[in-house]
This record gives C-alpha cells, sequence and structure tokens, in this order.
C-alpha cells in the first residue's frame, strides 16, 4: 500500500488541454473519491494514474516512486472499469486469476487467492460461469475480485456503479466501503454522483473543466463549500441561491434583496456593506412557520417520503425548502421561513468565492 | 487508449502500403509513360510521341462505338440493379417462413465467378442446344428457337440482363445492412401517427436509406463500368465488335492487336474517369462519418 | 404470416427461378452421356447419371493442375493480405496517428481501382520484374487488390472489441504481446477467419489477372482455364466443361451461402459505410 502524489499535472490531447495545474496529496489507507460533472477529466486523471495515459506536464508518484513513465502493468495498481472490461472469453475464475497467472504463481496460492476474493464477494457458485451468463451486479462483482486478488498497492475505480441500478448501487456502494475499511487499500474513485462521493470518501477532489474547485473532507466541503461551483454541486436538492447586497448592523449581517427582503446570513462573511453578494442556503436549513421570519409565497409542493420539498417564491427569486414534519401547503399560500445566520453562506457573483 | 503510439502505428501500416504503392501505383505511373511514346508491338519504346496516341484513340470510331456502349452497360445494369435490389432487400429484411433460404439463394451469384456464371449461361443460351430455349418452347412461350448470341443487340441486351443478375447480391447487402440500422422506433411513431405502408416508405425508408443507395450507386458503377468477364466469355466483344466496351477493346488492343500506346491512352482515360467517381465515393463515406462523429 | 410468406415467395419466385437455372443447366449437362448433348430439341431429363464424365474431365481439362494452381495463388494471396492487414487494421482501429485521414481516404481509392483499369501496366511491371507466367505474380497483385477490402472489414470488426479489455489486462500485468496474443487474438479470431475467406473467394473467382499474367496452360487457374475449354475452340465438350464448373463452383457457393450473414453484419457495422 501506498500514497500517491499528483503535482502539478496537466494534460492534453493534441492542441486540446483538458487538465491544469492538478495538486493532490493522497495518503496511505486514504479513500479518496474524484466528483464531477461528466467531461470534466476524471477519468483521465485516473488513467494518468493507471499508466493509461501519458502524463503531458507535471509529476505522478506513487509511494516514492515517479511513475510517469512507467508502463501500466509495473506500477502495482489494480482497476474496476465503468463497464467492467471482464475477458468474454474466459470464466470468473480465469478472469479473477488472469494477473496471478501471468505472474506465474503456484497454482495452489491462485486458488487460494482466488476462492477468498470469491468468497468476500459472494460469488463462490458463479466461478466457472462466463461474464455472459452473469447478471450485471454479479459482473461487477467478478471485476472487483480481479482486483481483490492483487494485493495492489492502490486500487482505482472509474465509475464502477453507475451500470447498476438504483438499488443495487446502493448496496455496492456500502460493500466497496466495509471492503476498504477491513483491507485499508489505498483507493481513487471516479464518479459523477455526489452522493456517492459524499458517502464513500474519506476525502472528496471536487473537479470541473479540468481544475480541482476544492478538496476536503465531505462534511467540510458540505458546509464549507469554497466556492458556488462547489455548493451547487454538493448536496441534493442543491443549495439555493438569492442575489442582494450586504447589510450590516452591529453582530449581525444580513443580504437585502431587490424586494427589500433582509435575509440573516454569518457574520463572519468577509463583505462590505452594500457590497453585491449571493447569499447561499441549503434547503435542509430552512424551517417553515406561519410569521415572523423572511415571507415567502407557495408554489409546488413535492413528498419525497421521508420529507417534503417546497418551492417557494421569494422575493421573485426561487428557492426550495425540505422540511421532514408532516404539514400541508396550498399553492399560493403564504408562509415564513427561518434558519440559523451561520448556516447561510456569502459568495462573490463575480468570483464565485466564500466571501 | 491514447498512448504515446509513436511511430508504431506507422510501421504497422507501412508493409501494406508498401505493396499497395507498388502494385497499384507503379502501373498507374508505367501508363502515363507509355501513354506518351510510341511503344513498339514488343513492349518497346521508341521515343516521345506527345498526344499522338490520345489523338489516334479520340479518331477510331471503334473506340466510340465502345464508349457509348459502355454508358449504356453501366447505366442500364446498375438502374436495374438498384430498381430490383431495393424492394428485394425490404422483403429479405422482414420476417417470413423460409427467409433464411430465401436470402442464401438471392446471395448465391454473388459467390460463382462471373467467368463460370458467363459460360454457364453461354451455353444454356445456345440457339439449338440450349436449354433455355427448350424449356421457353415446352412453355410455348417461343415457337422457334432463337440465337441469343448471335445478333449484337440481342446479345448486348442479353448481357445486361446477366449482369444486373450478378449486381443484386452485393446491392442487397448494402441495402440490408443499411436496413437491419433503420430506427425501428420512427416506424411505430409513424403508424401511430396514421402513415399508411407507403407513406412509411417515401418519408422514413427512403430518406434514411438514401446513403447507402448513393454508395450503392457509386459502387456499382465502379464495378460494372470494369466488368470484363460477361462481355468477354459469351460474345468477346462480337459479332463485328457490335458488344465491346471499353473494357473489353482495351484488352483486344492491348492483348490481341499489339498496340500498346493506344491501350495506354485507354486506360488513362479510363483511369481518369474512374478517379471521378472514386472521389465522389470517398466524399460520401467521409460525409457519412462526419456526420456519424457529430452525433456521439 | 403466412400469406405475407406466400406473397412474397411468388414475388421473388421469377428471380428465383432465373438465379438458379444455370445450376439446373450445369447439373444436366454435367451428368448427361455425350451423345445425348446434341439432340434436338434438349431435354431437362438424361438417359443415366454418368459419373464417367467427372474422371474424363479431370484428365482432358488437366482439371486436378488447375485447382492446384488456385489453391496455390489463392491461399498464399490471402495469407499474405492477411499478414499485411491485420497489423494495419489494428492500429486503424486503436491508434490516433499523422496521416490516418489520409490513409483511410488511399484505403478507399485502392478498394475502387480495378485490376482491369490497370492491367497492362501490371503486365509490364511483372514483365519487368521476371514474374509474369508465374504463379506468384497473381499472389502478389490479388494480395494487394484484397487488401483495401480485408483491411477495411477487419477494422470494422475490430474496433466492436472494447479497448478497454486490453487496457484491464495491462493493469493486469500483461505487456502489450501478452495482452494482444491472450485477451485480444482469441475475440478476434473468428471475425479474421470470415474476412480470408472472403478474401479467399474474391482470389478463386479472379479471371482478367489470371489471363494476363499466365501464358503457359501449366499454369492456368481454374476459371482460364475453364474459359480456355470454351474460348476459341472449334468443338466445345460441353459436359466436361459444365462438370468442371460444377466442381469448381460448387465447394465455394457452399462456405459462401454459410457465411454470407456474416457479409451483411460487416456492412452494417461499418465495411461500406
Ligand atoms: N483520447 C482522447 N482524445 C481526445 N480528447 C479526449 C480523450 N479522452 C478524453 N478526452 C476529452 O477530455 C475531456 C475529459 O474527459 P474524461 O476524463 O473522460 O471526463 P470524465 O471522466 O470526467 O467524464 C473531455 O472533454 C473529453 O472529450
Ligand atoms: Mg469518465
Amino acid at each position: 500500500m501506498a500514497s500517491v502524489t499528483i503535482s502539478n499535472v496537466g494534460k492534453s490531447f493534441g492542441t486540446m488541454s483538458v487538465l491544469h495545474n492538478i495538486n493532490i496529496d493522497i495518503e496511505n489507507h486514504e479513500f479518496v473519491v474524484l466528483v464531477g460533472p461528466s467531461g470534466c477529466g476524471k477519468s483521465t486523471l485516473l488513467r494518468m494514474i493507471a499508466g493509461l495515459e501519458t502524463v503531458s506536464s507535471g509529476e505522478v508518484r506513487i509511494g516514492e516512486r515517479v511513475v510517469n513513465n512507467l508502463p501500466a502493468r509495473e506500477r502495482d495498481i489494480a482497476m474496476v472499469f465503468q463497464n467492467y472490461a471482464l475477458y468474454p472469453h474466459m470464466t470468473s475464475y480465469e478472469n479473477m486469476s488472469f494477473s496471478l497467472r501471468l505472474r506465474k504463481r503456484p497454482q495452489a496460492e491462485i486458488d487460494q487467492k482466488v476462492r477468498d476474493a470469491a468468497s468476500t464477494l459472494n460469488l463462490l457458485p458463479f466461478l466457472d460461469r462466463s461474464p455472459r451468463q452473469l447478471s450485471g451486479g454479479q459482473r461487477q462483482r467478478v471485476a472487483m475480485g480481479r482486483a481483490l486478488v492483487r494485493d495492489a498497492q492502490v486500487f482505482l475505480y472509474d465509475e464502477p456503479l453507475s451500470n447498476l441500478d438504483a438499488k443495487l448501487r446502493v448496496v455496492m456502494r456500502t460493500e466497496i466501503k466495509a471492503l476498504h475499511q477491513r483491507l485499508k487499500t489505498t483507493s481513487i474513485y471516479v464518479t459523477h454522483d455526489q452522493i456517492e462521493a459524499m458517502t464513500m470518501a474519506d476525502r472528496i477532489v471536487v473537479m470541473n473543466g479540468g481544475r480541482i474547485e476544492q478538496i476536503g473532507s465531505p462534511l467540510d466541503l458540505y458546509d464549507r463549500p469554497a466556492n458556488l461551483f462547489v455548493a451547487g454541486f454538493l448536496g441534493s436538492p442543491s443549495m439555493n441561491f438569492l442575489k442582494g447586497q450586504m447589510r450590516r448592523s452591529d453582530r449581525q449581517a444580513f443580504v437585502e434583496t431587490e424586494g427589500g427582503m433582509w435575509l440573516p446570513v454569518s457574520p463572519d462573511a468577509a463583505a462590505r456593506e452594500g457590497q453585491p453578494v449571493i447569499c447561499g442556503i441549503r434547503p435542509e436549513h430552512i424551517a417553515i412557520s406561519g410569521d415572523g421570519g423572511v415571507p415567502a409565497t407557495v408554489e409546488v409542493v413535492e413528498p419525497t417520503g421521508p420529507n417534503i420539498e417546497v418551492f417557494i417564491s421569494l422575493a421573485g427569486q426561487s428557492a426550495s425548502a425540505v422540511i421532514s414534519e408532516r404539514r400541508t401547503f396550498r399553492p399560493g399560500e403564504e408562509i415564513a421561513l427561518h434558519w440559523l445566520p451561520e448556516h447561510a453562506s456569502v459568495f462573490d457573483p463575480e468570483t464565485g468565492q466564500r466571501l | 487508449m491514447n498512448l504515446s503510439a509513436g511511430f508504431k502505428p506507422l510501421a504497422m501500416i507501412l508493409p501494406g502500403l508498401a505493396l499497395a504503392v507498388l502494385i497499384i501505383g507503379y502501373p498507374i505511373y508505367d501508363l502515363g509513360y507509355a501513354s506518351l511514346h510510341e511503344v513498339s508491338r514488343f513492349g518497346q519504346f521508341r521515343g516521345l510521341n506527345g498526344l499522338t496516341n490520345f489523338r489516334d484513340v479520340f479518331q477510331d470510331p471503334l473506340f466510340y462505338g465502345s464508349l457509348i456502349r459502355t454508358v449504356i452497360w453501366t447505366f442500364a445494369v446498375v438502374g436495374g440493379t438498384l430498381a430490383l435490389s431495393l424492394p428485394i432487400a425490404m422483403m429479405l429484411n422482414e420476417e417470413f417462413y423460409g427467409r433464411g433460404l430465401a436470402r442464401v439463394i438471392i446471395m448465391l451469384p454473388w459467390s460463382i465467378s462471373l467467368t463460370m456464371t458467363a459460360v454457364v449461361w453461354r451455353w444454356a443460351l445456345n440457339g439449338r442446344a440450349g436449354l433455355f430455349n427448350a424449356t421457353l418452347m415446352d412453355l410455348g412461350i417461343l415457337k422457334e428457337p432463337i440465337e441469343w448470341l448471335g445478333e449484337a443487340h440481342q446479345a448486348f441486351t442479353v448481357e445486361i440482363l446477366i449482369g444486373i443478375l450478378v449486381s443484386i447480391p452485393f446491392t442487397t447487402t448494402i441495402f440490408l445492412g443499411g436496413l437491419s440500422a433503420l430506427p425501428q422506433d420512427s416506424y411505430e411513431a409513424a403508424a401511430v401517427d396514421g402513415a399508411t405502408r407507403w407513406d412509411q416508405f417515401r418519408h422514413i425508408t427512403l430518406p434514411l436509406m438514401k446513403p447507402f443507395i448513393n454508395i450503392a450507386v457509386v459502387l456499382n458503377v465502379i464495378y460494372v463500368f470494369n466488368s470484363l468477364p460477361i462481355i468477354w466469355v459469351m460474345t468477346e466483344g462480337g459479332p463485328a465488335n457490335g458488344t465491346d466496351i471499353l473494357v473489353t477493346y482495351l484488352y483486344k488492343l492491348a492483348f490481341r492487336f499489339g498496340q500498346l500506346g493506344k491501350a495506354s491512352a485507354i486506360s488513362l482515360i479510363m483511369f481518369g474517369v474512374l478517379m471521378v467517381f472514386t472521389i465522389i465515393y470517398v466524399l460520401l463515406v467521409m460525409r457519412g462519418e462526419a456526420g456519424a462523429d457529430a452525433e456521439e | 404470416m403466412l400469406k405475407k410468406s406466400l406473397l412474397f415467395w411468388l414475388i421473388l419466385s421469377p428471380l428465383v427461378v432465373v438465379i438458379l437455372f444455370p445450376f439446373g443447366v450445369m447439373f444436366v449437362t454435367a451428368f448427361r452421356p455425350r451423345e445425348e448433348l446434341f439432340t434436338y430439341p434438349p431435354t431437362w431429363t438424361f438417359s443415366e447419371f454418368r459419373w464417367a464424365n467427372f474422371a474424363e474431365m479431370w484428365v482432358k481439362t488437366n482439371f486436378g493442375r488447375a485447382l492446384l494452381n488456385s489453391l496455390y495463388v489463392s491461399v498464399l494471396s490471402t495469407v499474405l493480405a492477411m499478414i499485411l492487414s491485420i497489423p494495419a487494421a489494428y492500429a486503424l482501429s486503436r491508434y490516433r496517428f499523422p496521416g490516418k485521414r489520409a490513409y483511410r481516404t488511399f484505403l478507399l481509392m485502392t478498394q475502387m481501382m480495378s485490376p482491369i483499369v490497370l492491367v497492362l501496366g501490371l503486365f509490364r511491371m511483372m514483365v519487368t520484374l521476371g514474374l509474369v507466367n508465374t504463379l506468384n505474380s497473381l499472389v502478389l497483385t490479388y494480395a494487394a487488390f484484397n487488401m483495401a477490402f480485408t483491411i477495411w472489414m477487419l477494422q470494422s470488426y475490430f474496433s466492436t472489441i472494447p479497448r478497454d479489455l486490453e487496457e484491464a489486462a495491462w493493469i493486469d500485468g500483461a505487456g502489450h504481446l501478452t495482452s494482444l496474443l491472450r485477451v485480444f487474438l482469441p475475440l478476434a479470431v473468428p471475425a479474421m477467419a470470415v474476412t480470408a475467406i472472403f478474401g479467399f473467394i474474391n482470389s478463386w473467382n479472379e479471371f482478367v489477372l489470371a489471363l494476363t499474367m499466365i501464358r503457359s496452360s501449366d499454369g492456368f487457374t481454374l476459371p482460364v482455364q475453364i474459359y480456355s475449354q470454351v474460348a476459341g475452340r472449334y468443338q466445345i465438350e460441353w459436359h466436361h466443361v459444365m462438370a468442371a464448373t460444377m466442381l469448381a463452383t460448387l465447394p465455394v457457393a457452399i462456405v459462401f451461402s454459410w457465411l454470407q450473414r456474416f457479409l451483411i453484419r460487416g456492412m452494417a457495422l461499418g465495411a461500406v459505410k
């Protein structure tokens, strides 16, 4: 097991530059998730770590070794592919044992390792089947098993769950996390699904347009997003953004909207009086009552089961709130909103950065 | 898999490329050279004679006769083939009892060398001994046996029909490839919108098949324009040069009459015509690919 | 369904009859005793299956020799074309490289080049190379003219084999050669076999080049040998000609019938598109 260090890494395909100045330090045993919208360069970065793409600039290190020019097979990594990449002409057993056979391990050891991995993954009954005869979930497990038998330094995952149905995805998510807690192999996991990122990661790397937006633990990122992109990307339903101007009085701070509504925000925000800003408040941080607070109008109500999502209009801007108590709302109903000032972040509309 | 592949892919295509350039490139150069020289019937060059060979060609009435027949031959065979192949492909694309067998039978002429097909037909069409006349007479369609290949017009017509017959399998295959890629849901949507079978054909099948029809036209034009064996085996361009097309005339000039300079000139003229069609084909293919790339 | 099937067969029947007609003629002529060849009016029936026709034909038309020549030329040219095409098709389906577009255009163009237009130049080239009247001249030219088709066909099949299988093999510890041999090749073999068989059939049936390059009858391939039995002869032994034609075409026709669906698939995959 090893750390992975990515320093000043850039990548271009021909003249098109897709990754710019990427720096990530991944510690031994860490589970790091790269998350971002599709096309932002996550797979490319992962494939550079794997040795499937060349590194255009900068340095990739696994442990102490610079691996920029090392072929994939010498990097001692294992990878789970999005489409599993199972060898169609081999059985599950042969798929899982392929790497060991290439390394000419003794037959007894191969057998032992494959069976161990298979029992961990509940694959024992399927070892003689070819990938064609397996369900999507079973194929995914064989792909995992292929990585597992390796005792590799680093596990790489490229959206391994995106081809599974929603239920199975949740199950596998937990299994992969449990597996990591047991084996503690350094893992880098690529996904575009922010829930996967939040639930699985020790640390999340949020990427956008070939750049890193923020690195941090899931709750750090959730509570103190560094910019509008991270704030909007993490969390579902996503954060409300309301435009206005900064107002300060005593110890308190507010954002005044165009309609003259005063939204309480954290007084720590580094914004001048009168500066145009964006107030960000998560739907689940909003409480609804009959009066007091910020007045708003109910537009659409969507119960999701555990919660109710209320779409509202606030001084001509749209927002949403998620509440868990059972109560009924009528469209058009006048309501009042409350939240704790420290739950509301303030962003600079020019730069998108948190203030 | 965008490895720093370097020169590897070039090394992989190079040996094949070298053979193709040698076998296809060198003869073109040689023909160009020969067409500008006086050449003895044994192939010795006797000095530059400018465009004399080309002038000879353009003053030759047999050249014009062959040229006209080449145009007729190409248009008739390609037109007939397309007119028959699209409905055949559409039928073969539907489920029906014995479809597998029907496909095999219709593809059959493709597997057989044109030479052999022509030999068999030449025998079958024999005036007195051929089974074609005999069968027609048994059916009461003919009273007297006909010498099908004895007279130029008639022989040429027969050759065109056989040309169509042997071109159908290839064309049908292209169309079947195209039809199998048509989106089924547009038909369902059209049916829901109240389109009749004919509407569906006109407004869905035909427009969507257009790229395949274009390609089939160009490929067939090229193949038919260049096809020697049927006419060569059945009539050798005769009687009295009455079924000669450019390829048979060219072959006679080169390998019977030893007029190598003139034959080189005709080769080059044909090469030019072929180039025009080839460029059309390449543009069609590239356009299709550009469209496919844009969809990705 | 039944009604539709009957209707379709009815519409197709004239074509089916015309396609099968020459096979019928071939069959009844090949087996008929020589005396019954020129009876008038000719009939479809005949008095006995004269198997001896085939034995006579074999000797008289030097069939065995021509068969060997055809096999030699077709096998060797196919092997040569495949050896040159497989790496080229792999490069096309797997790598980006400078000049790729130009190379694909070149392939399309050579696919369109027909031997007949170049035949005079080719003949003169073979004279220069001292290859005229040798079967190897045909091996070289057939391979060159078939290559565009085989490369095109192979690359469209290769492109359906996912790249990440090879990548997975590298990560599993395989070198390029090992991943080619143990992962790519087993998956590509069926496509290669199909392509090779089509290349073989093309060579087997070729006429113009064989007619031109081979001057002495010892080197004739089957199409030329059969043609020489009917060309410029006073007396044509039609029963021998038909027996020879039948022997030369039937095996190929059977293999082809079995494989034709792969050709349609190849076209749908982009062999023509
Ligand atoms: N082999 C390639 N050649 C050219 N561009 C590529 C290649 N692979 C990826 N790209 C481009 O790089 C960008 C990042 O792609 P990728 O890493 O696959 O994104 P993600 O995995 O985040 O969805 C995209 O714009 C994509 O089009
Ligand atoms: Mg990706």
